[in-house]
């Protein structure tokens, strides 16, 4: 198969993929119990008839539910429109996602380059100095880093480095989002959502690296009498970030994925922070808008990988 | 604290109820410091600006700093005179609401896709005929009164009550407009159709200016309760609502700096930096209208301030509470409220801080499902109530910062609410507390009169969110499950569903047929009606609050006795005394059981000095920044 014939075929597949989350992520909500209307009226129960009636045509839920997704669906693709939440203030939910994406973005940034910064050396160390005790520790921190919740984690950094050290404030600063205050404060939480990643990453980089070292060409290399460094970091680690490129490309999908419970503990005012409070007042267009948008976002990552393991290895593209 | 003078003898006002700050701290004026920023943290944000269409504590928050109303309260719910210099009840008739009929129009019911049938109308409905039927279907027709024909049935003299109201001259918006009536007209005309609007048109007749300052409220019947529950509602300038009568200049919903419009209004502070779900922050306004001179009520040091004294507020949305206590801790905010209740004993054993609690207006109860089985039996449930271990969820689940509820009535709403709360208390007590020995002797007569077996299964449920709740309702099921000499009368199984599931379940029209017990809480105000009608009448539309179709025609009656007619709107004491016999009836129908009064705390750091928690949420910063009617003033040292 040609790449090029593999590549439209994979991104081909984007549409009914995501026209599962939709049809999934739209039958969870509605099977969910609670509508905007029952929130209001728990809110405020004097609220009469005609203003109950009045909310159930605005919002179009005395329509049949297949009828709302279709509704829904049509907006979305003919108009662009991803609908608009429900409550004493009607906002675009696109307008949303876009205003809270860029935060989700930084930490997610945040959250990658911690994983790669800490995955690549530790993985490269451990695999150099496989089953000796340097490797043990690292895999022993890995396991752990995989392990931890990271509401835990999250919470454990406030109460040691805000609360006891005093180092970071527990709130977000009121600065501009590249404003070096701000980007000081996304260290914490950027290494919470990069934890997992890292020892996830690390794990693999250390078996692509072992398994490269014990290859003939680096036998090879050692025969002819290169130093061991540069056999390690020229030719080793140039084909062991082959698979580690691809996997860092589906980290993007667990980050994004973790953001949900990190801004949550954080209280960063992303996207997941907004699907958390979208949930809890089933604003149904805007679970289904972030849904659909990190849904998508956590497919071209993982397409993106695919292509890029397709390129790096062409073997791939034959399976 | 100042007195009240009883200005108007209005028959919403409280007059002399019970302090409910504990440890209330006073400053001495001269030792105030001007200035400084006052940080305070919520959970949760503004949903709008624009109160007509709000119902959320935390938005109110807000808006208290911005708007005004005719009325204002001290913490212990008596009502003083604010924008208006004086008000007075000036006409009170007897008649029902069928004394409308000869106003009302025909208009037909209709119904949307999913079956709701309700009357097809854009106008504002005042009245609905009682003789409308009550299972309509779509093509029916129904007779109502909407504002249109109201002014026609006051010009004819036909309305439930007349309250006049003075207005201040010279007071100012901010967009500097003179408050005059028109404003008041056309701000309660902007209710009209609003989110608020049930809760305003199920008692208010129509509101008219009479010159530049005098407003008259009318009441649809006598009601008691009318000007606490009418009175309260903010005005806006001509900006904002253009003149009576007229389209309004700003939507409802609009007035929000996200819908490119300030929000405007009489009061000491103006929004000056916003950010969406992040925070809010306020200026105090140069030249705020308010005199000490200005109110005779007021018996305070000449000294005392004429507005708050700091500079700005900054309200942050922190919606975790455990980070917005680390926030306190660590000096980013100065007050924080809504931590659990061990994190508040932790700050009460500081002494870098100060714990403000004040007695809330909330209430934890536990609703039976009446019409189920052997639910229905009242003695049954009195049983029940014998229980549940009020000292124990108390004490060992909230630490003390709730307190059992031994009436149905909190402290806060004693003053219009019963003729003496201690007496009350007291005779009431006996209802509430834990016998077992007692309550097995109930439970064995009711078995034998009504055939009832042992043990009765039931489930408890209540939301997952709220760990202090779960533990208590594990408490009661622990309490009920155990044998007394030798017979197991309950097997009580516990389930806990997410807040909002939890609440749209109990909305749903046949949960009171799943013979469920369930534990959640509300919150009440001032007036003693509340407490009694959310959760024992059958008038709250979809049984909100009342899943299990209680309707009790005795205690129905009770209430409306004690609330409506002119007898009690004119007669406070006869209304008290109606009021006791509503309590007795609440409990020895026993269709719910109040388990814990709420506190509302405000934890401060010393540099925060005279801080006091208001009993509501709604008012917890305005309250505390400045209320002369409690001389209660908050400034900051530093």
């Amino acid at each position: 198969m040609s790449l090029r014939r593999f590549i439209l075929k994979r991104v081909l597949l984007i549409f009914p993929l995501l026209l599962g989350v939709s049809i999934v992520t739209f039958s969870l909500v509605k099977l969910t119990p609670g509508n905007p209307v029952q929130v209001a009226i728990g809110l405020n129960p004097d609220m009469g008839p005609q203003e109950i009636a009045r909310l159930k045509q605005r919002y179009g839920l005395t329509k049949p539910a297949w009828q709302q997704y279709l509704n829904w669906l049509s907006d979305i693709v003919l108009h662009a429109d991803f609908g608009t939440t429900y409550g004493a203030r009607e906002q675009e939910v696109s307008e949303i996602i876009v205003n809270k994406l860029p935060e989700t973005v930084a930490l997610g940034i945040f959250g990658w380059v911690f994983a790669v910064a800490i995955a690549i050396p530790t993985g490269i160390y451990a695999a150099v100095r496989k089953d000796e005790l340097g490797d043990h520790v690292s895999r022993f921190v890995a396991l752990a880093g995989i392990s931890l919740p990271n509401f835990w984690l999250g919470l454990m950094l406030i109460l040691i480095f805000s609360v006891s050290l005093n180092v970071f404030p527990v709130t977000a600063p009121r600065t501009p989002l590249w404003h070096p205050k701000t980007l000081a404060f996304l260290l914490m939480p950027g290494i919470t959502i990069g934890t997992a990643s890292a020892s996830n990453l690390m794990r693999i980089m250390r078996s692509s690296m072992s398994e490269e070292m014990n290859k003939e060409y680096v036998t090879a290399a050692r025969a002819k009498g290169l130093p061991e460094r540069t056999v390690v970091l020229k030719h080793v680690l140039r084909n062991s970030l082959i698979s580690v490129t691809t996997v860092a490309a589906f980290l993007t999908a667990s980050i994004v994925a973790g953001s949900v419970v990190v801004e949550t503990v954080f209280g960063w005012r992303g996207l997941g922070l907004e699907l958390i409070r979208a949930v809890r007042n089933r604003q149904v267009d805007l679970i289904l808008g972030i849904t659909l948008f990190t849904g998508t976002a956590i497919i071209l990552a993982n397409l993106l990988a695919d292509i890029l393991y397709a390129v790096l290895d062409p073997r791939i593209r034959y399976d | 604290m100042a007195g009240c003078s009883g200005i108007g003898g209005g028959g919403g006002g409280g007059g002399g109820g019970i302090d409910p700050v504990q440890d209330r701290v006073t400053v001495d004026p001269a030792d105030i410091q001007e200035g400084g920023t006052f940080r305070a943290a919520l959970g949760s944000g503004v949903d709008t600006f624009d109160p007509p269409e709000s119902s959320s504590a935390n938005s109110s928050v807000h808006h208290n700093l911005l708007y005004e109303t005719m009325i204002t309260t001290d913490a212990s719910g008596t009502i003083y005179p604010w924008l208006a210099e004086s008000y007075e009840q000036t006409e009170v008739q007897d008649i029902q609401r069928t004394a409308y009929t000869d106003y009302m129009k025909e208009v037909s019911y209709a119904e949307t896709d999913d079956g709701t049938v309700f009357i097809d109308t854009d106008q504002q409905i005042v009245v609905e005929h009682p003789d409308n039927p009550s299972d309509p279907s779509a093509g029916d027709t129904a007779q109502v009164m909407t504002v249109e024909e109201a002014p026609d049935a006051i010009a004819d003299g036909t309305f439930g009550m007349e309250y006049e109201f003075q207005l201040h001259e010279g007071i100012n918006f901010v967009n500097g407009e003179e408050l005059t009536a028109d404003n008041v007209v056309a701000s309660y005309q902007r209710l009209r159709g609003s989110a608020l609007s049930g809760q305003v048109f199920d008692s208010l007749l129509d509101v008219q200016s009479d010159g530049d300052y005098t407003v008259r409220l009318y009441a649809q019947i006598p009601d008691a309760a009318f000007v606490r529950e009418i009175a309260g509602f903010s005005i806006y300038p001509t900006e904002i609502t253009g003149a009576p009568d007229e389209p309004q200049n700003v939507p409802l919903g609009g007035m929000d700096p996200r819908e490119e419009h300030e929000p405007l209004g009489t009061g000491p502070f103006r929004l000056t930096d916003y950010e969406n779900e992040n925070y809010a922050t306020y200026t105090k306004v140069d030249d705020y209208w308010f005199d000490t001179e200005m109110k005779d009520w007021f018996d305070g040091s000449s000294e005392f301030p004429n507005g708050p004294v700091v500079d700005k507020v900054d309200i942050a949305v922190i919606s975790s509470p455990s980070s917005r206590a680390a926030a306190l801790q660590e000096g980013e905010v100065d007050m924080a409220r809504g931590l659990s209740s061990s994190t508040l004993t932790n700050f009460q054993e500081s002494e870098e801080f100060r714990t403000a609690p004040t007695a809330g207006a909330g209430y934890l109860f536990m609703q039976f499902p009446v019409t189920q089985g052997p639910w229905q039996n009242a003695k049954l449930r009195r049983a029940v109530n014998k229980l549940i271990p009020r000292p124990s969820i108390s004490n060992n689940i909230f630490q003390g910062w709730e307190n059992p509820a031994w009436v149905p009535l909190p402290p806060l709403a004693a003053a219009t609410g019963t003729t003496d709360y201690e007496e009350l208390t007291e005779d009431l007590k006996p209802y509430n507390t834990y016998e077992q020995e007692e309550a097995a002797t109930m439970l064995d007569e009711v078995g034998e009169e009504a055939g009832i077996e042992y043990p009765i299964e039931v489930t408890i449920e209540t939301n997952s969110d709220n760990k202090d709740r779960v533990r208590v309702v594990e408490l009661i099921a622990q309490s009920m499950n155990q044998e007394i000499d030798g017979t197991q009368y309950f097997d009580v199984s516990v389930n806990t569903k997410e807040f909002l599931t939890f609440v749209s379940q109990l909305l749903t029209e046949n949960y009171y047929n799943k013979g469920k017990i369930a534990v959640i809480g509300l919150s009440g105000g001032f007036g003693p009606h509340g407490y009694a009608k959310s959760i024992h009448s059958p008038e709250n539309f979809a049984q909100c609050c009342n899943f299990q179709n209680i309707d009790i025609e005795r205690l129905n009656e009770a209430m409306r006795n004690a609330r409506y007619g002119v007898d009690v709107a004119e007669d406070k004491e006869l209304r008290r005394e109606r009021y006791n016999d509503v309590w007795e009836i609440v409990l020895e129908e026993n269709a719910n059981s109040y388990i814990t009064h709420s506190t509302t705390v405000g934890v401060v750091g010393t540099e925060v000095k005279g801080f006091n928690s208001y009993p509501s949420v709604q008012d917890i910063v305005g309250y505390a920044l400045h209320n002369p009617a409690d001389e209660q003033i908050t400034y900051l040292d530093r």
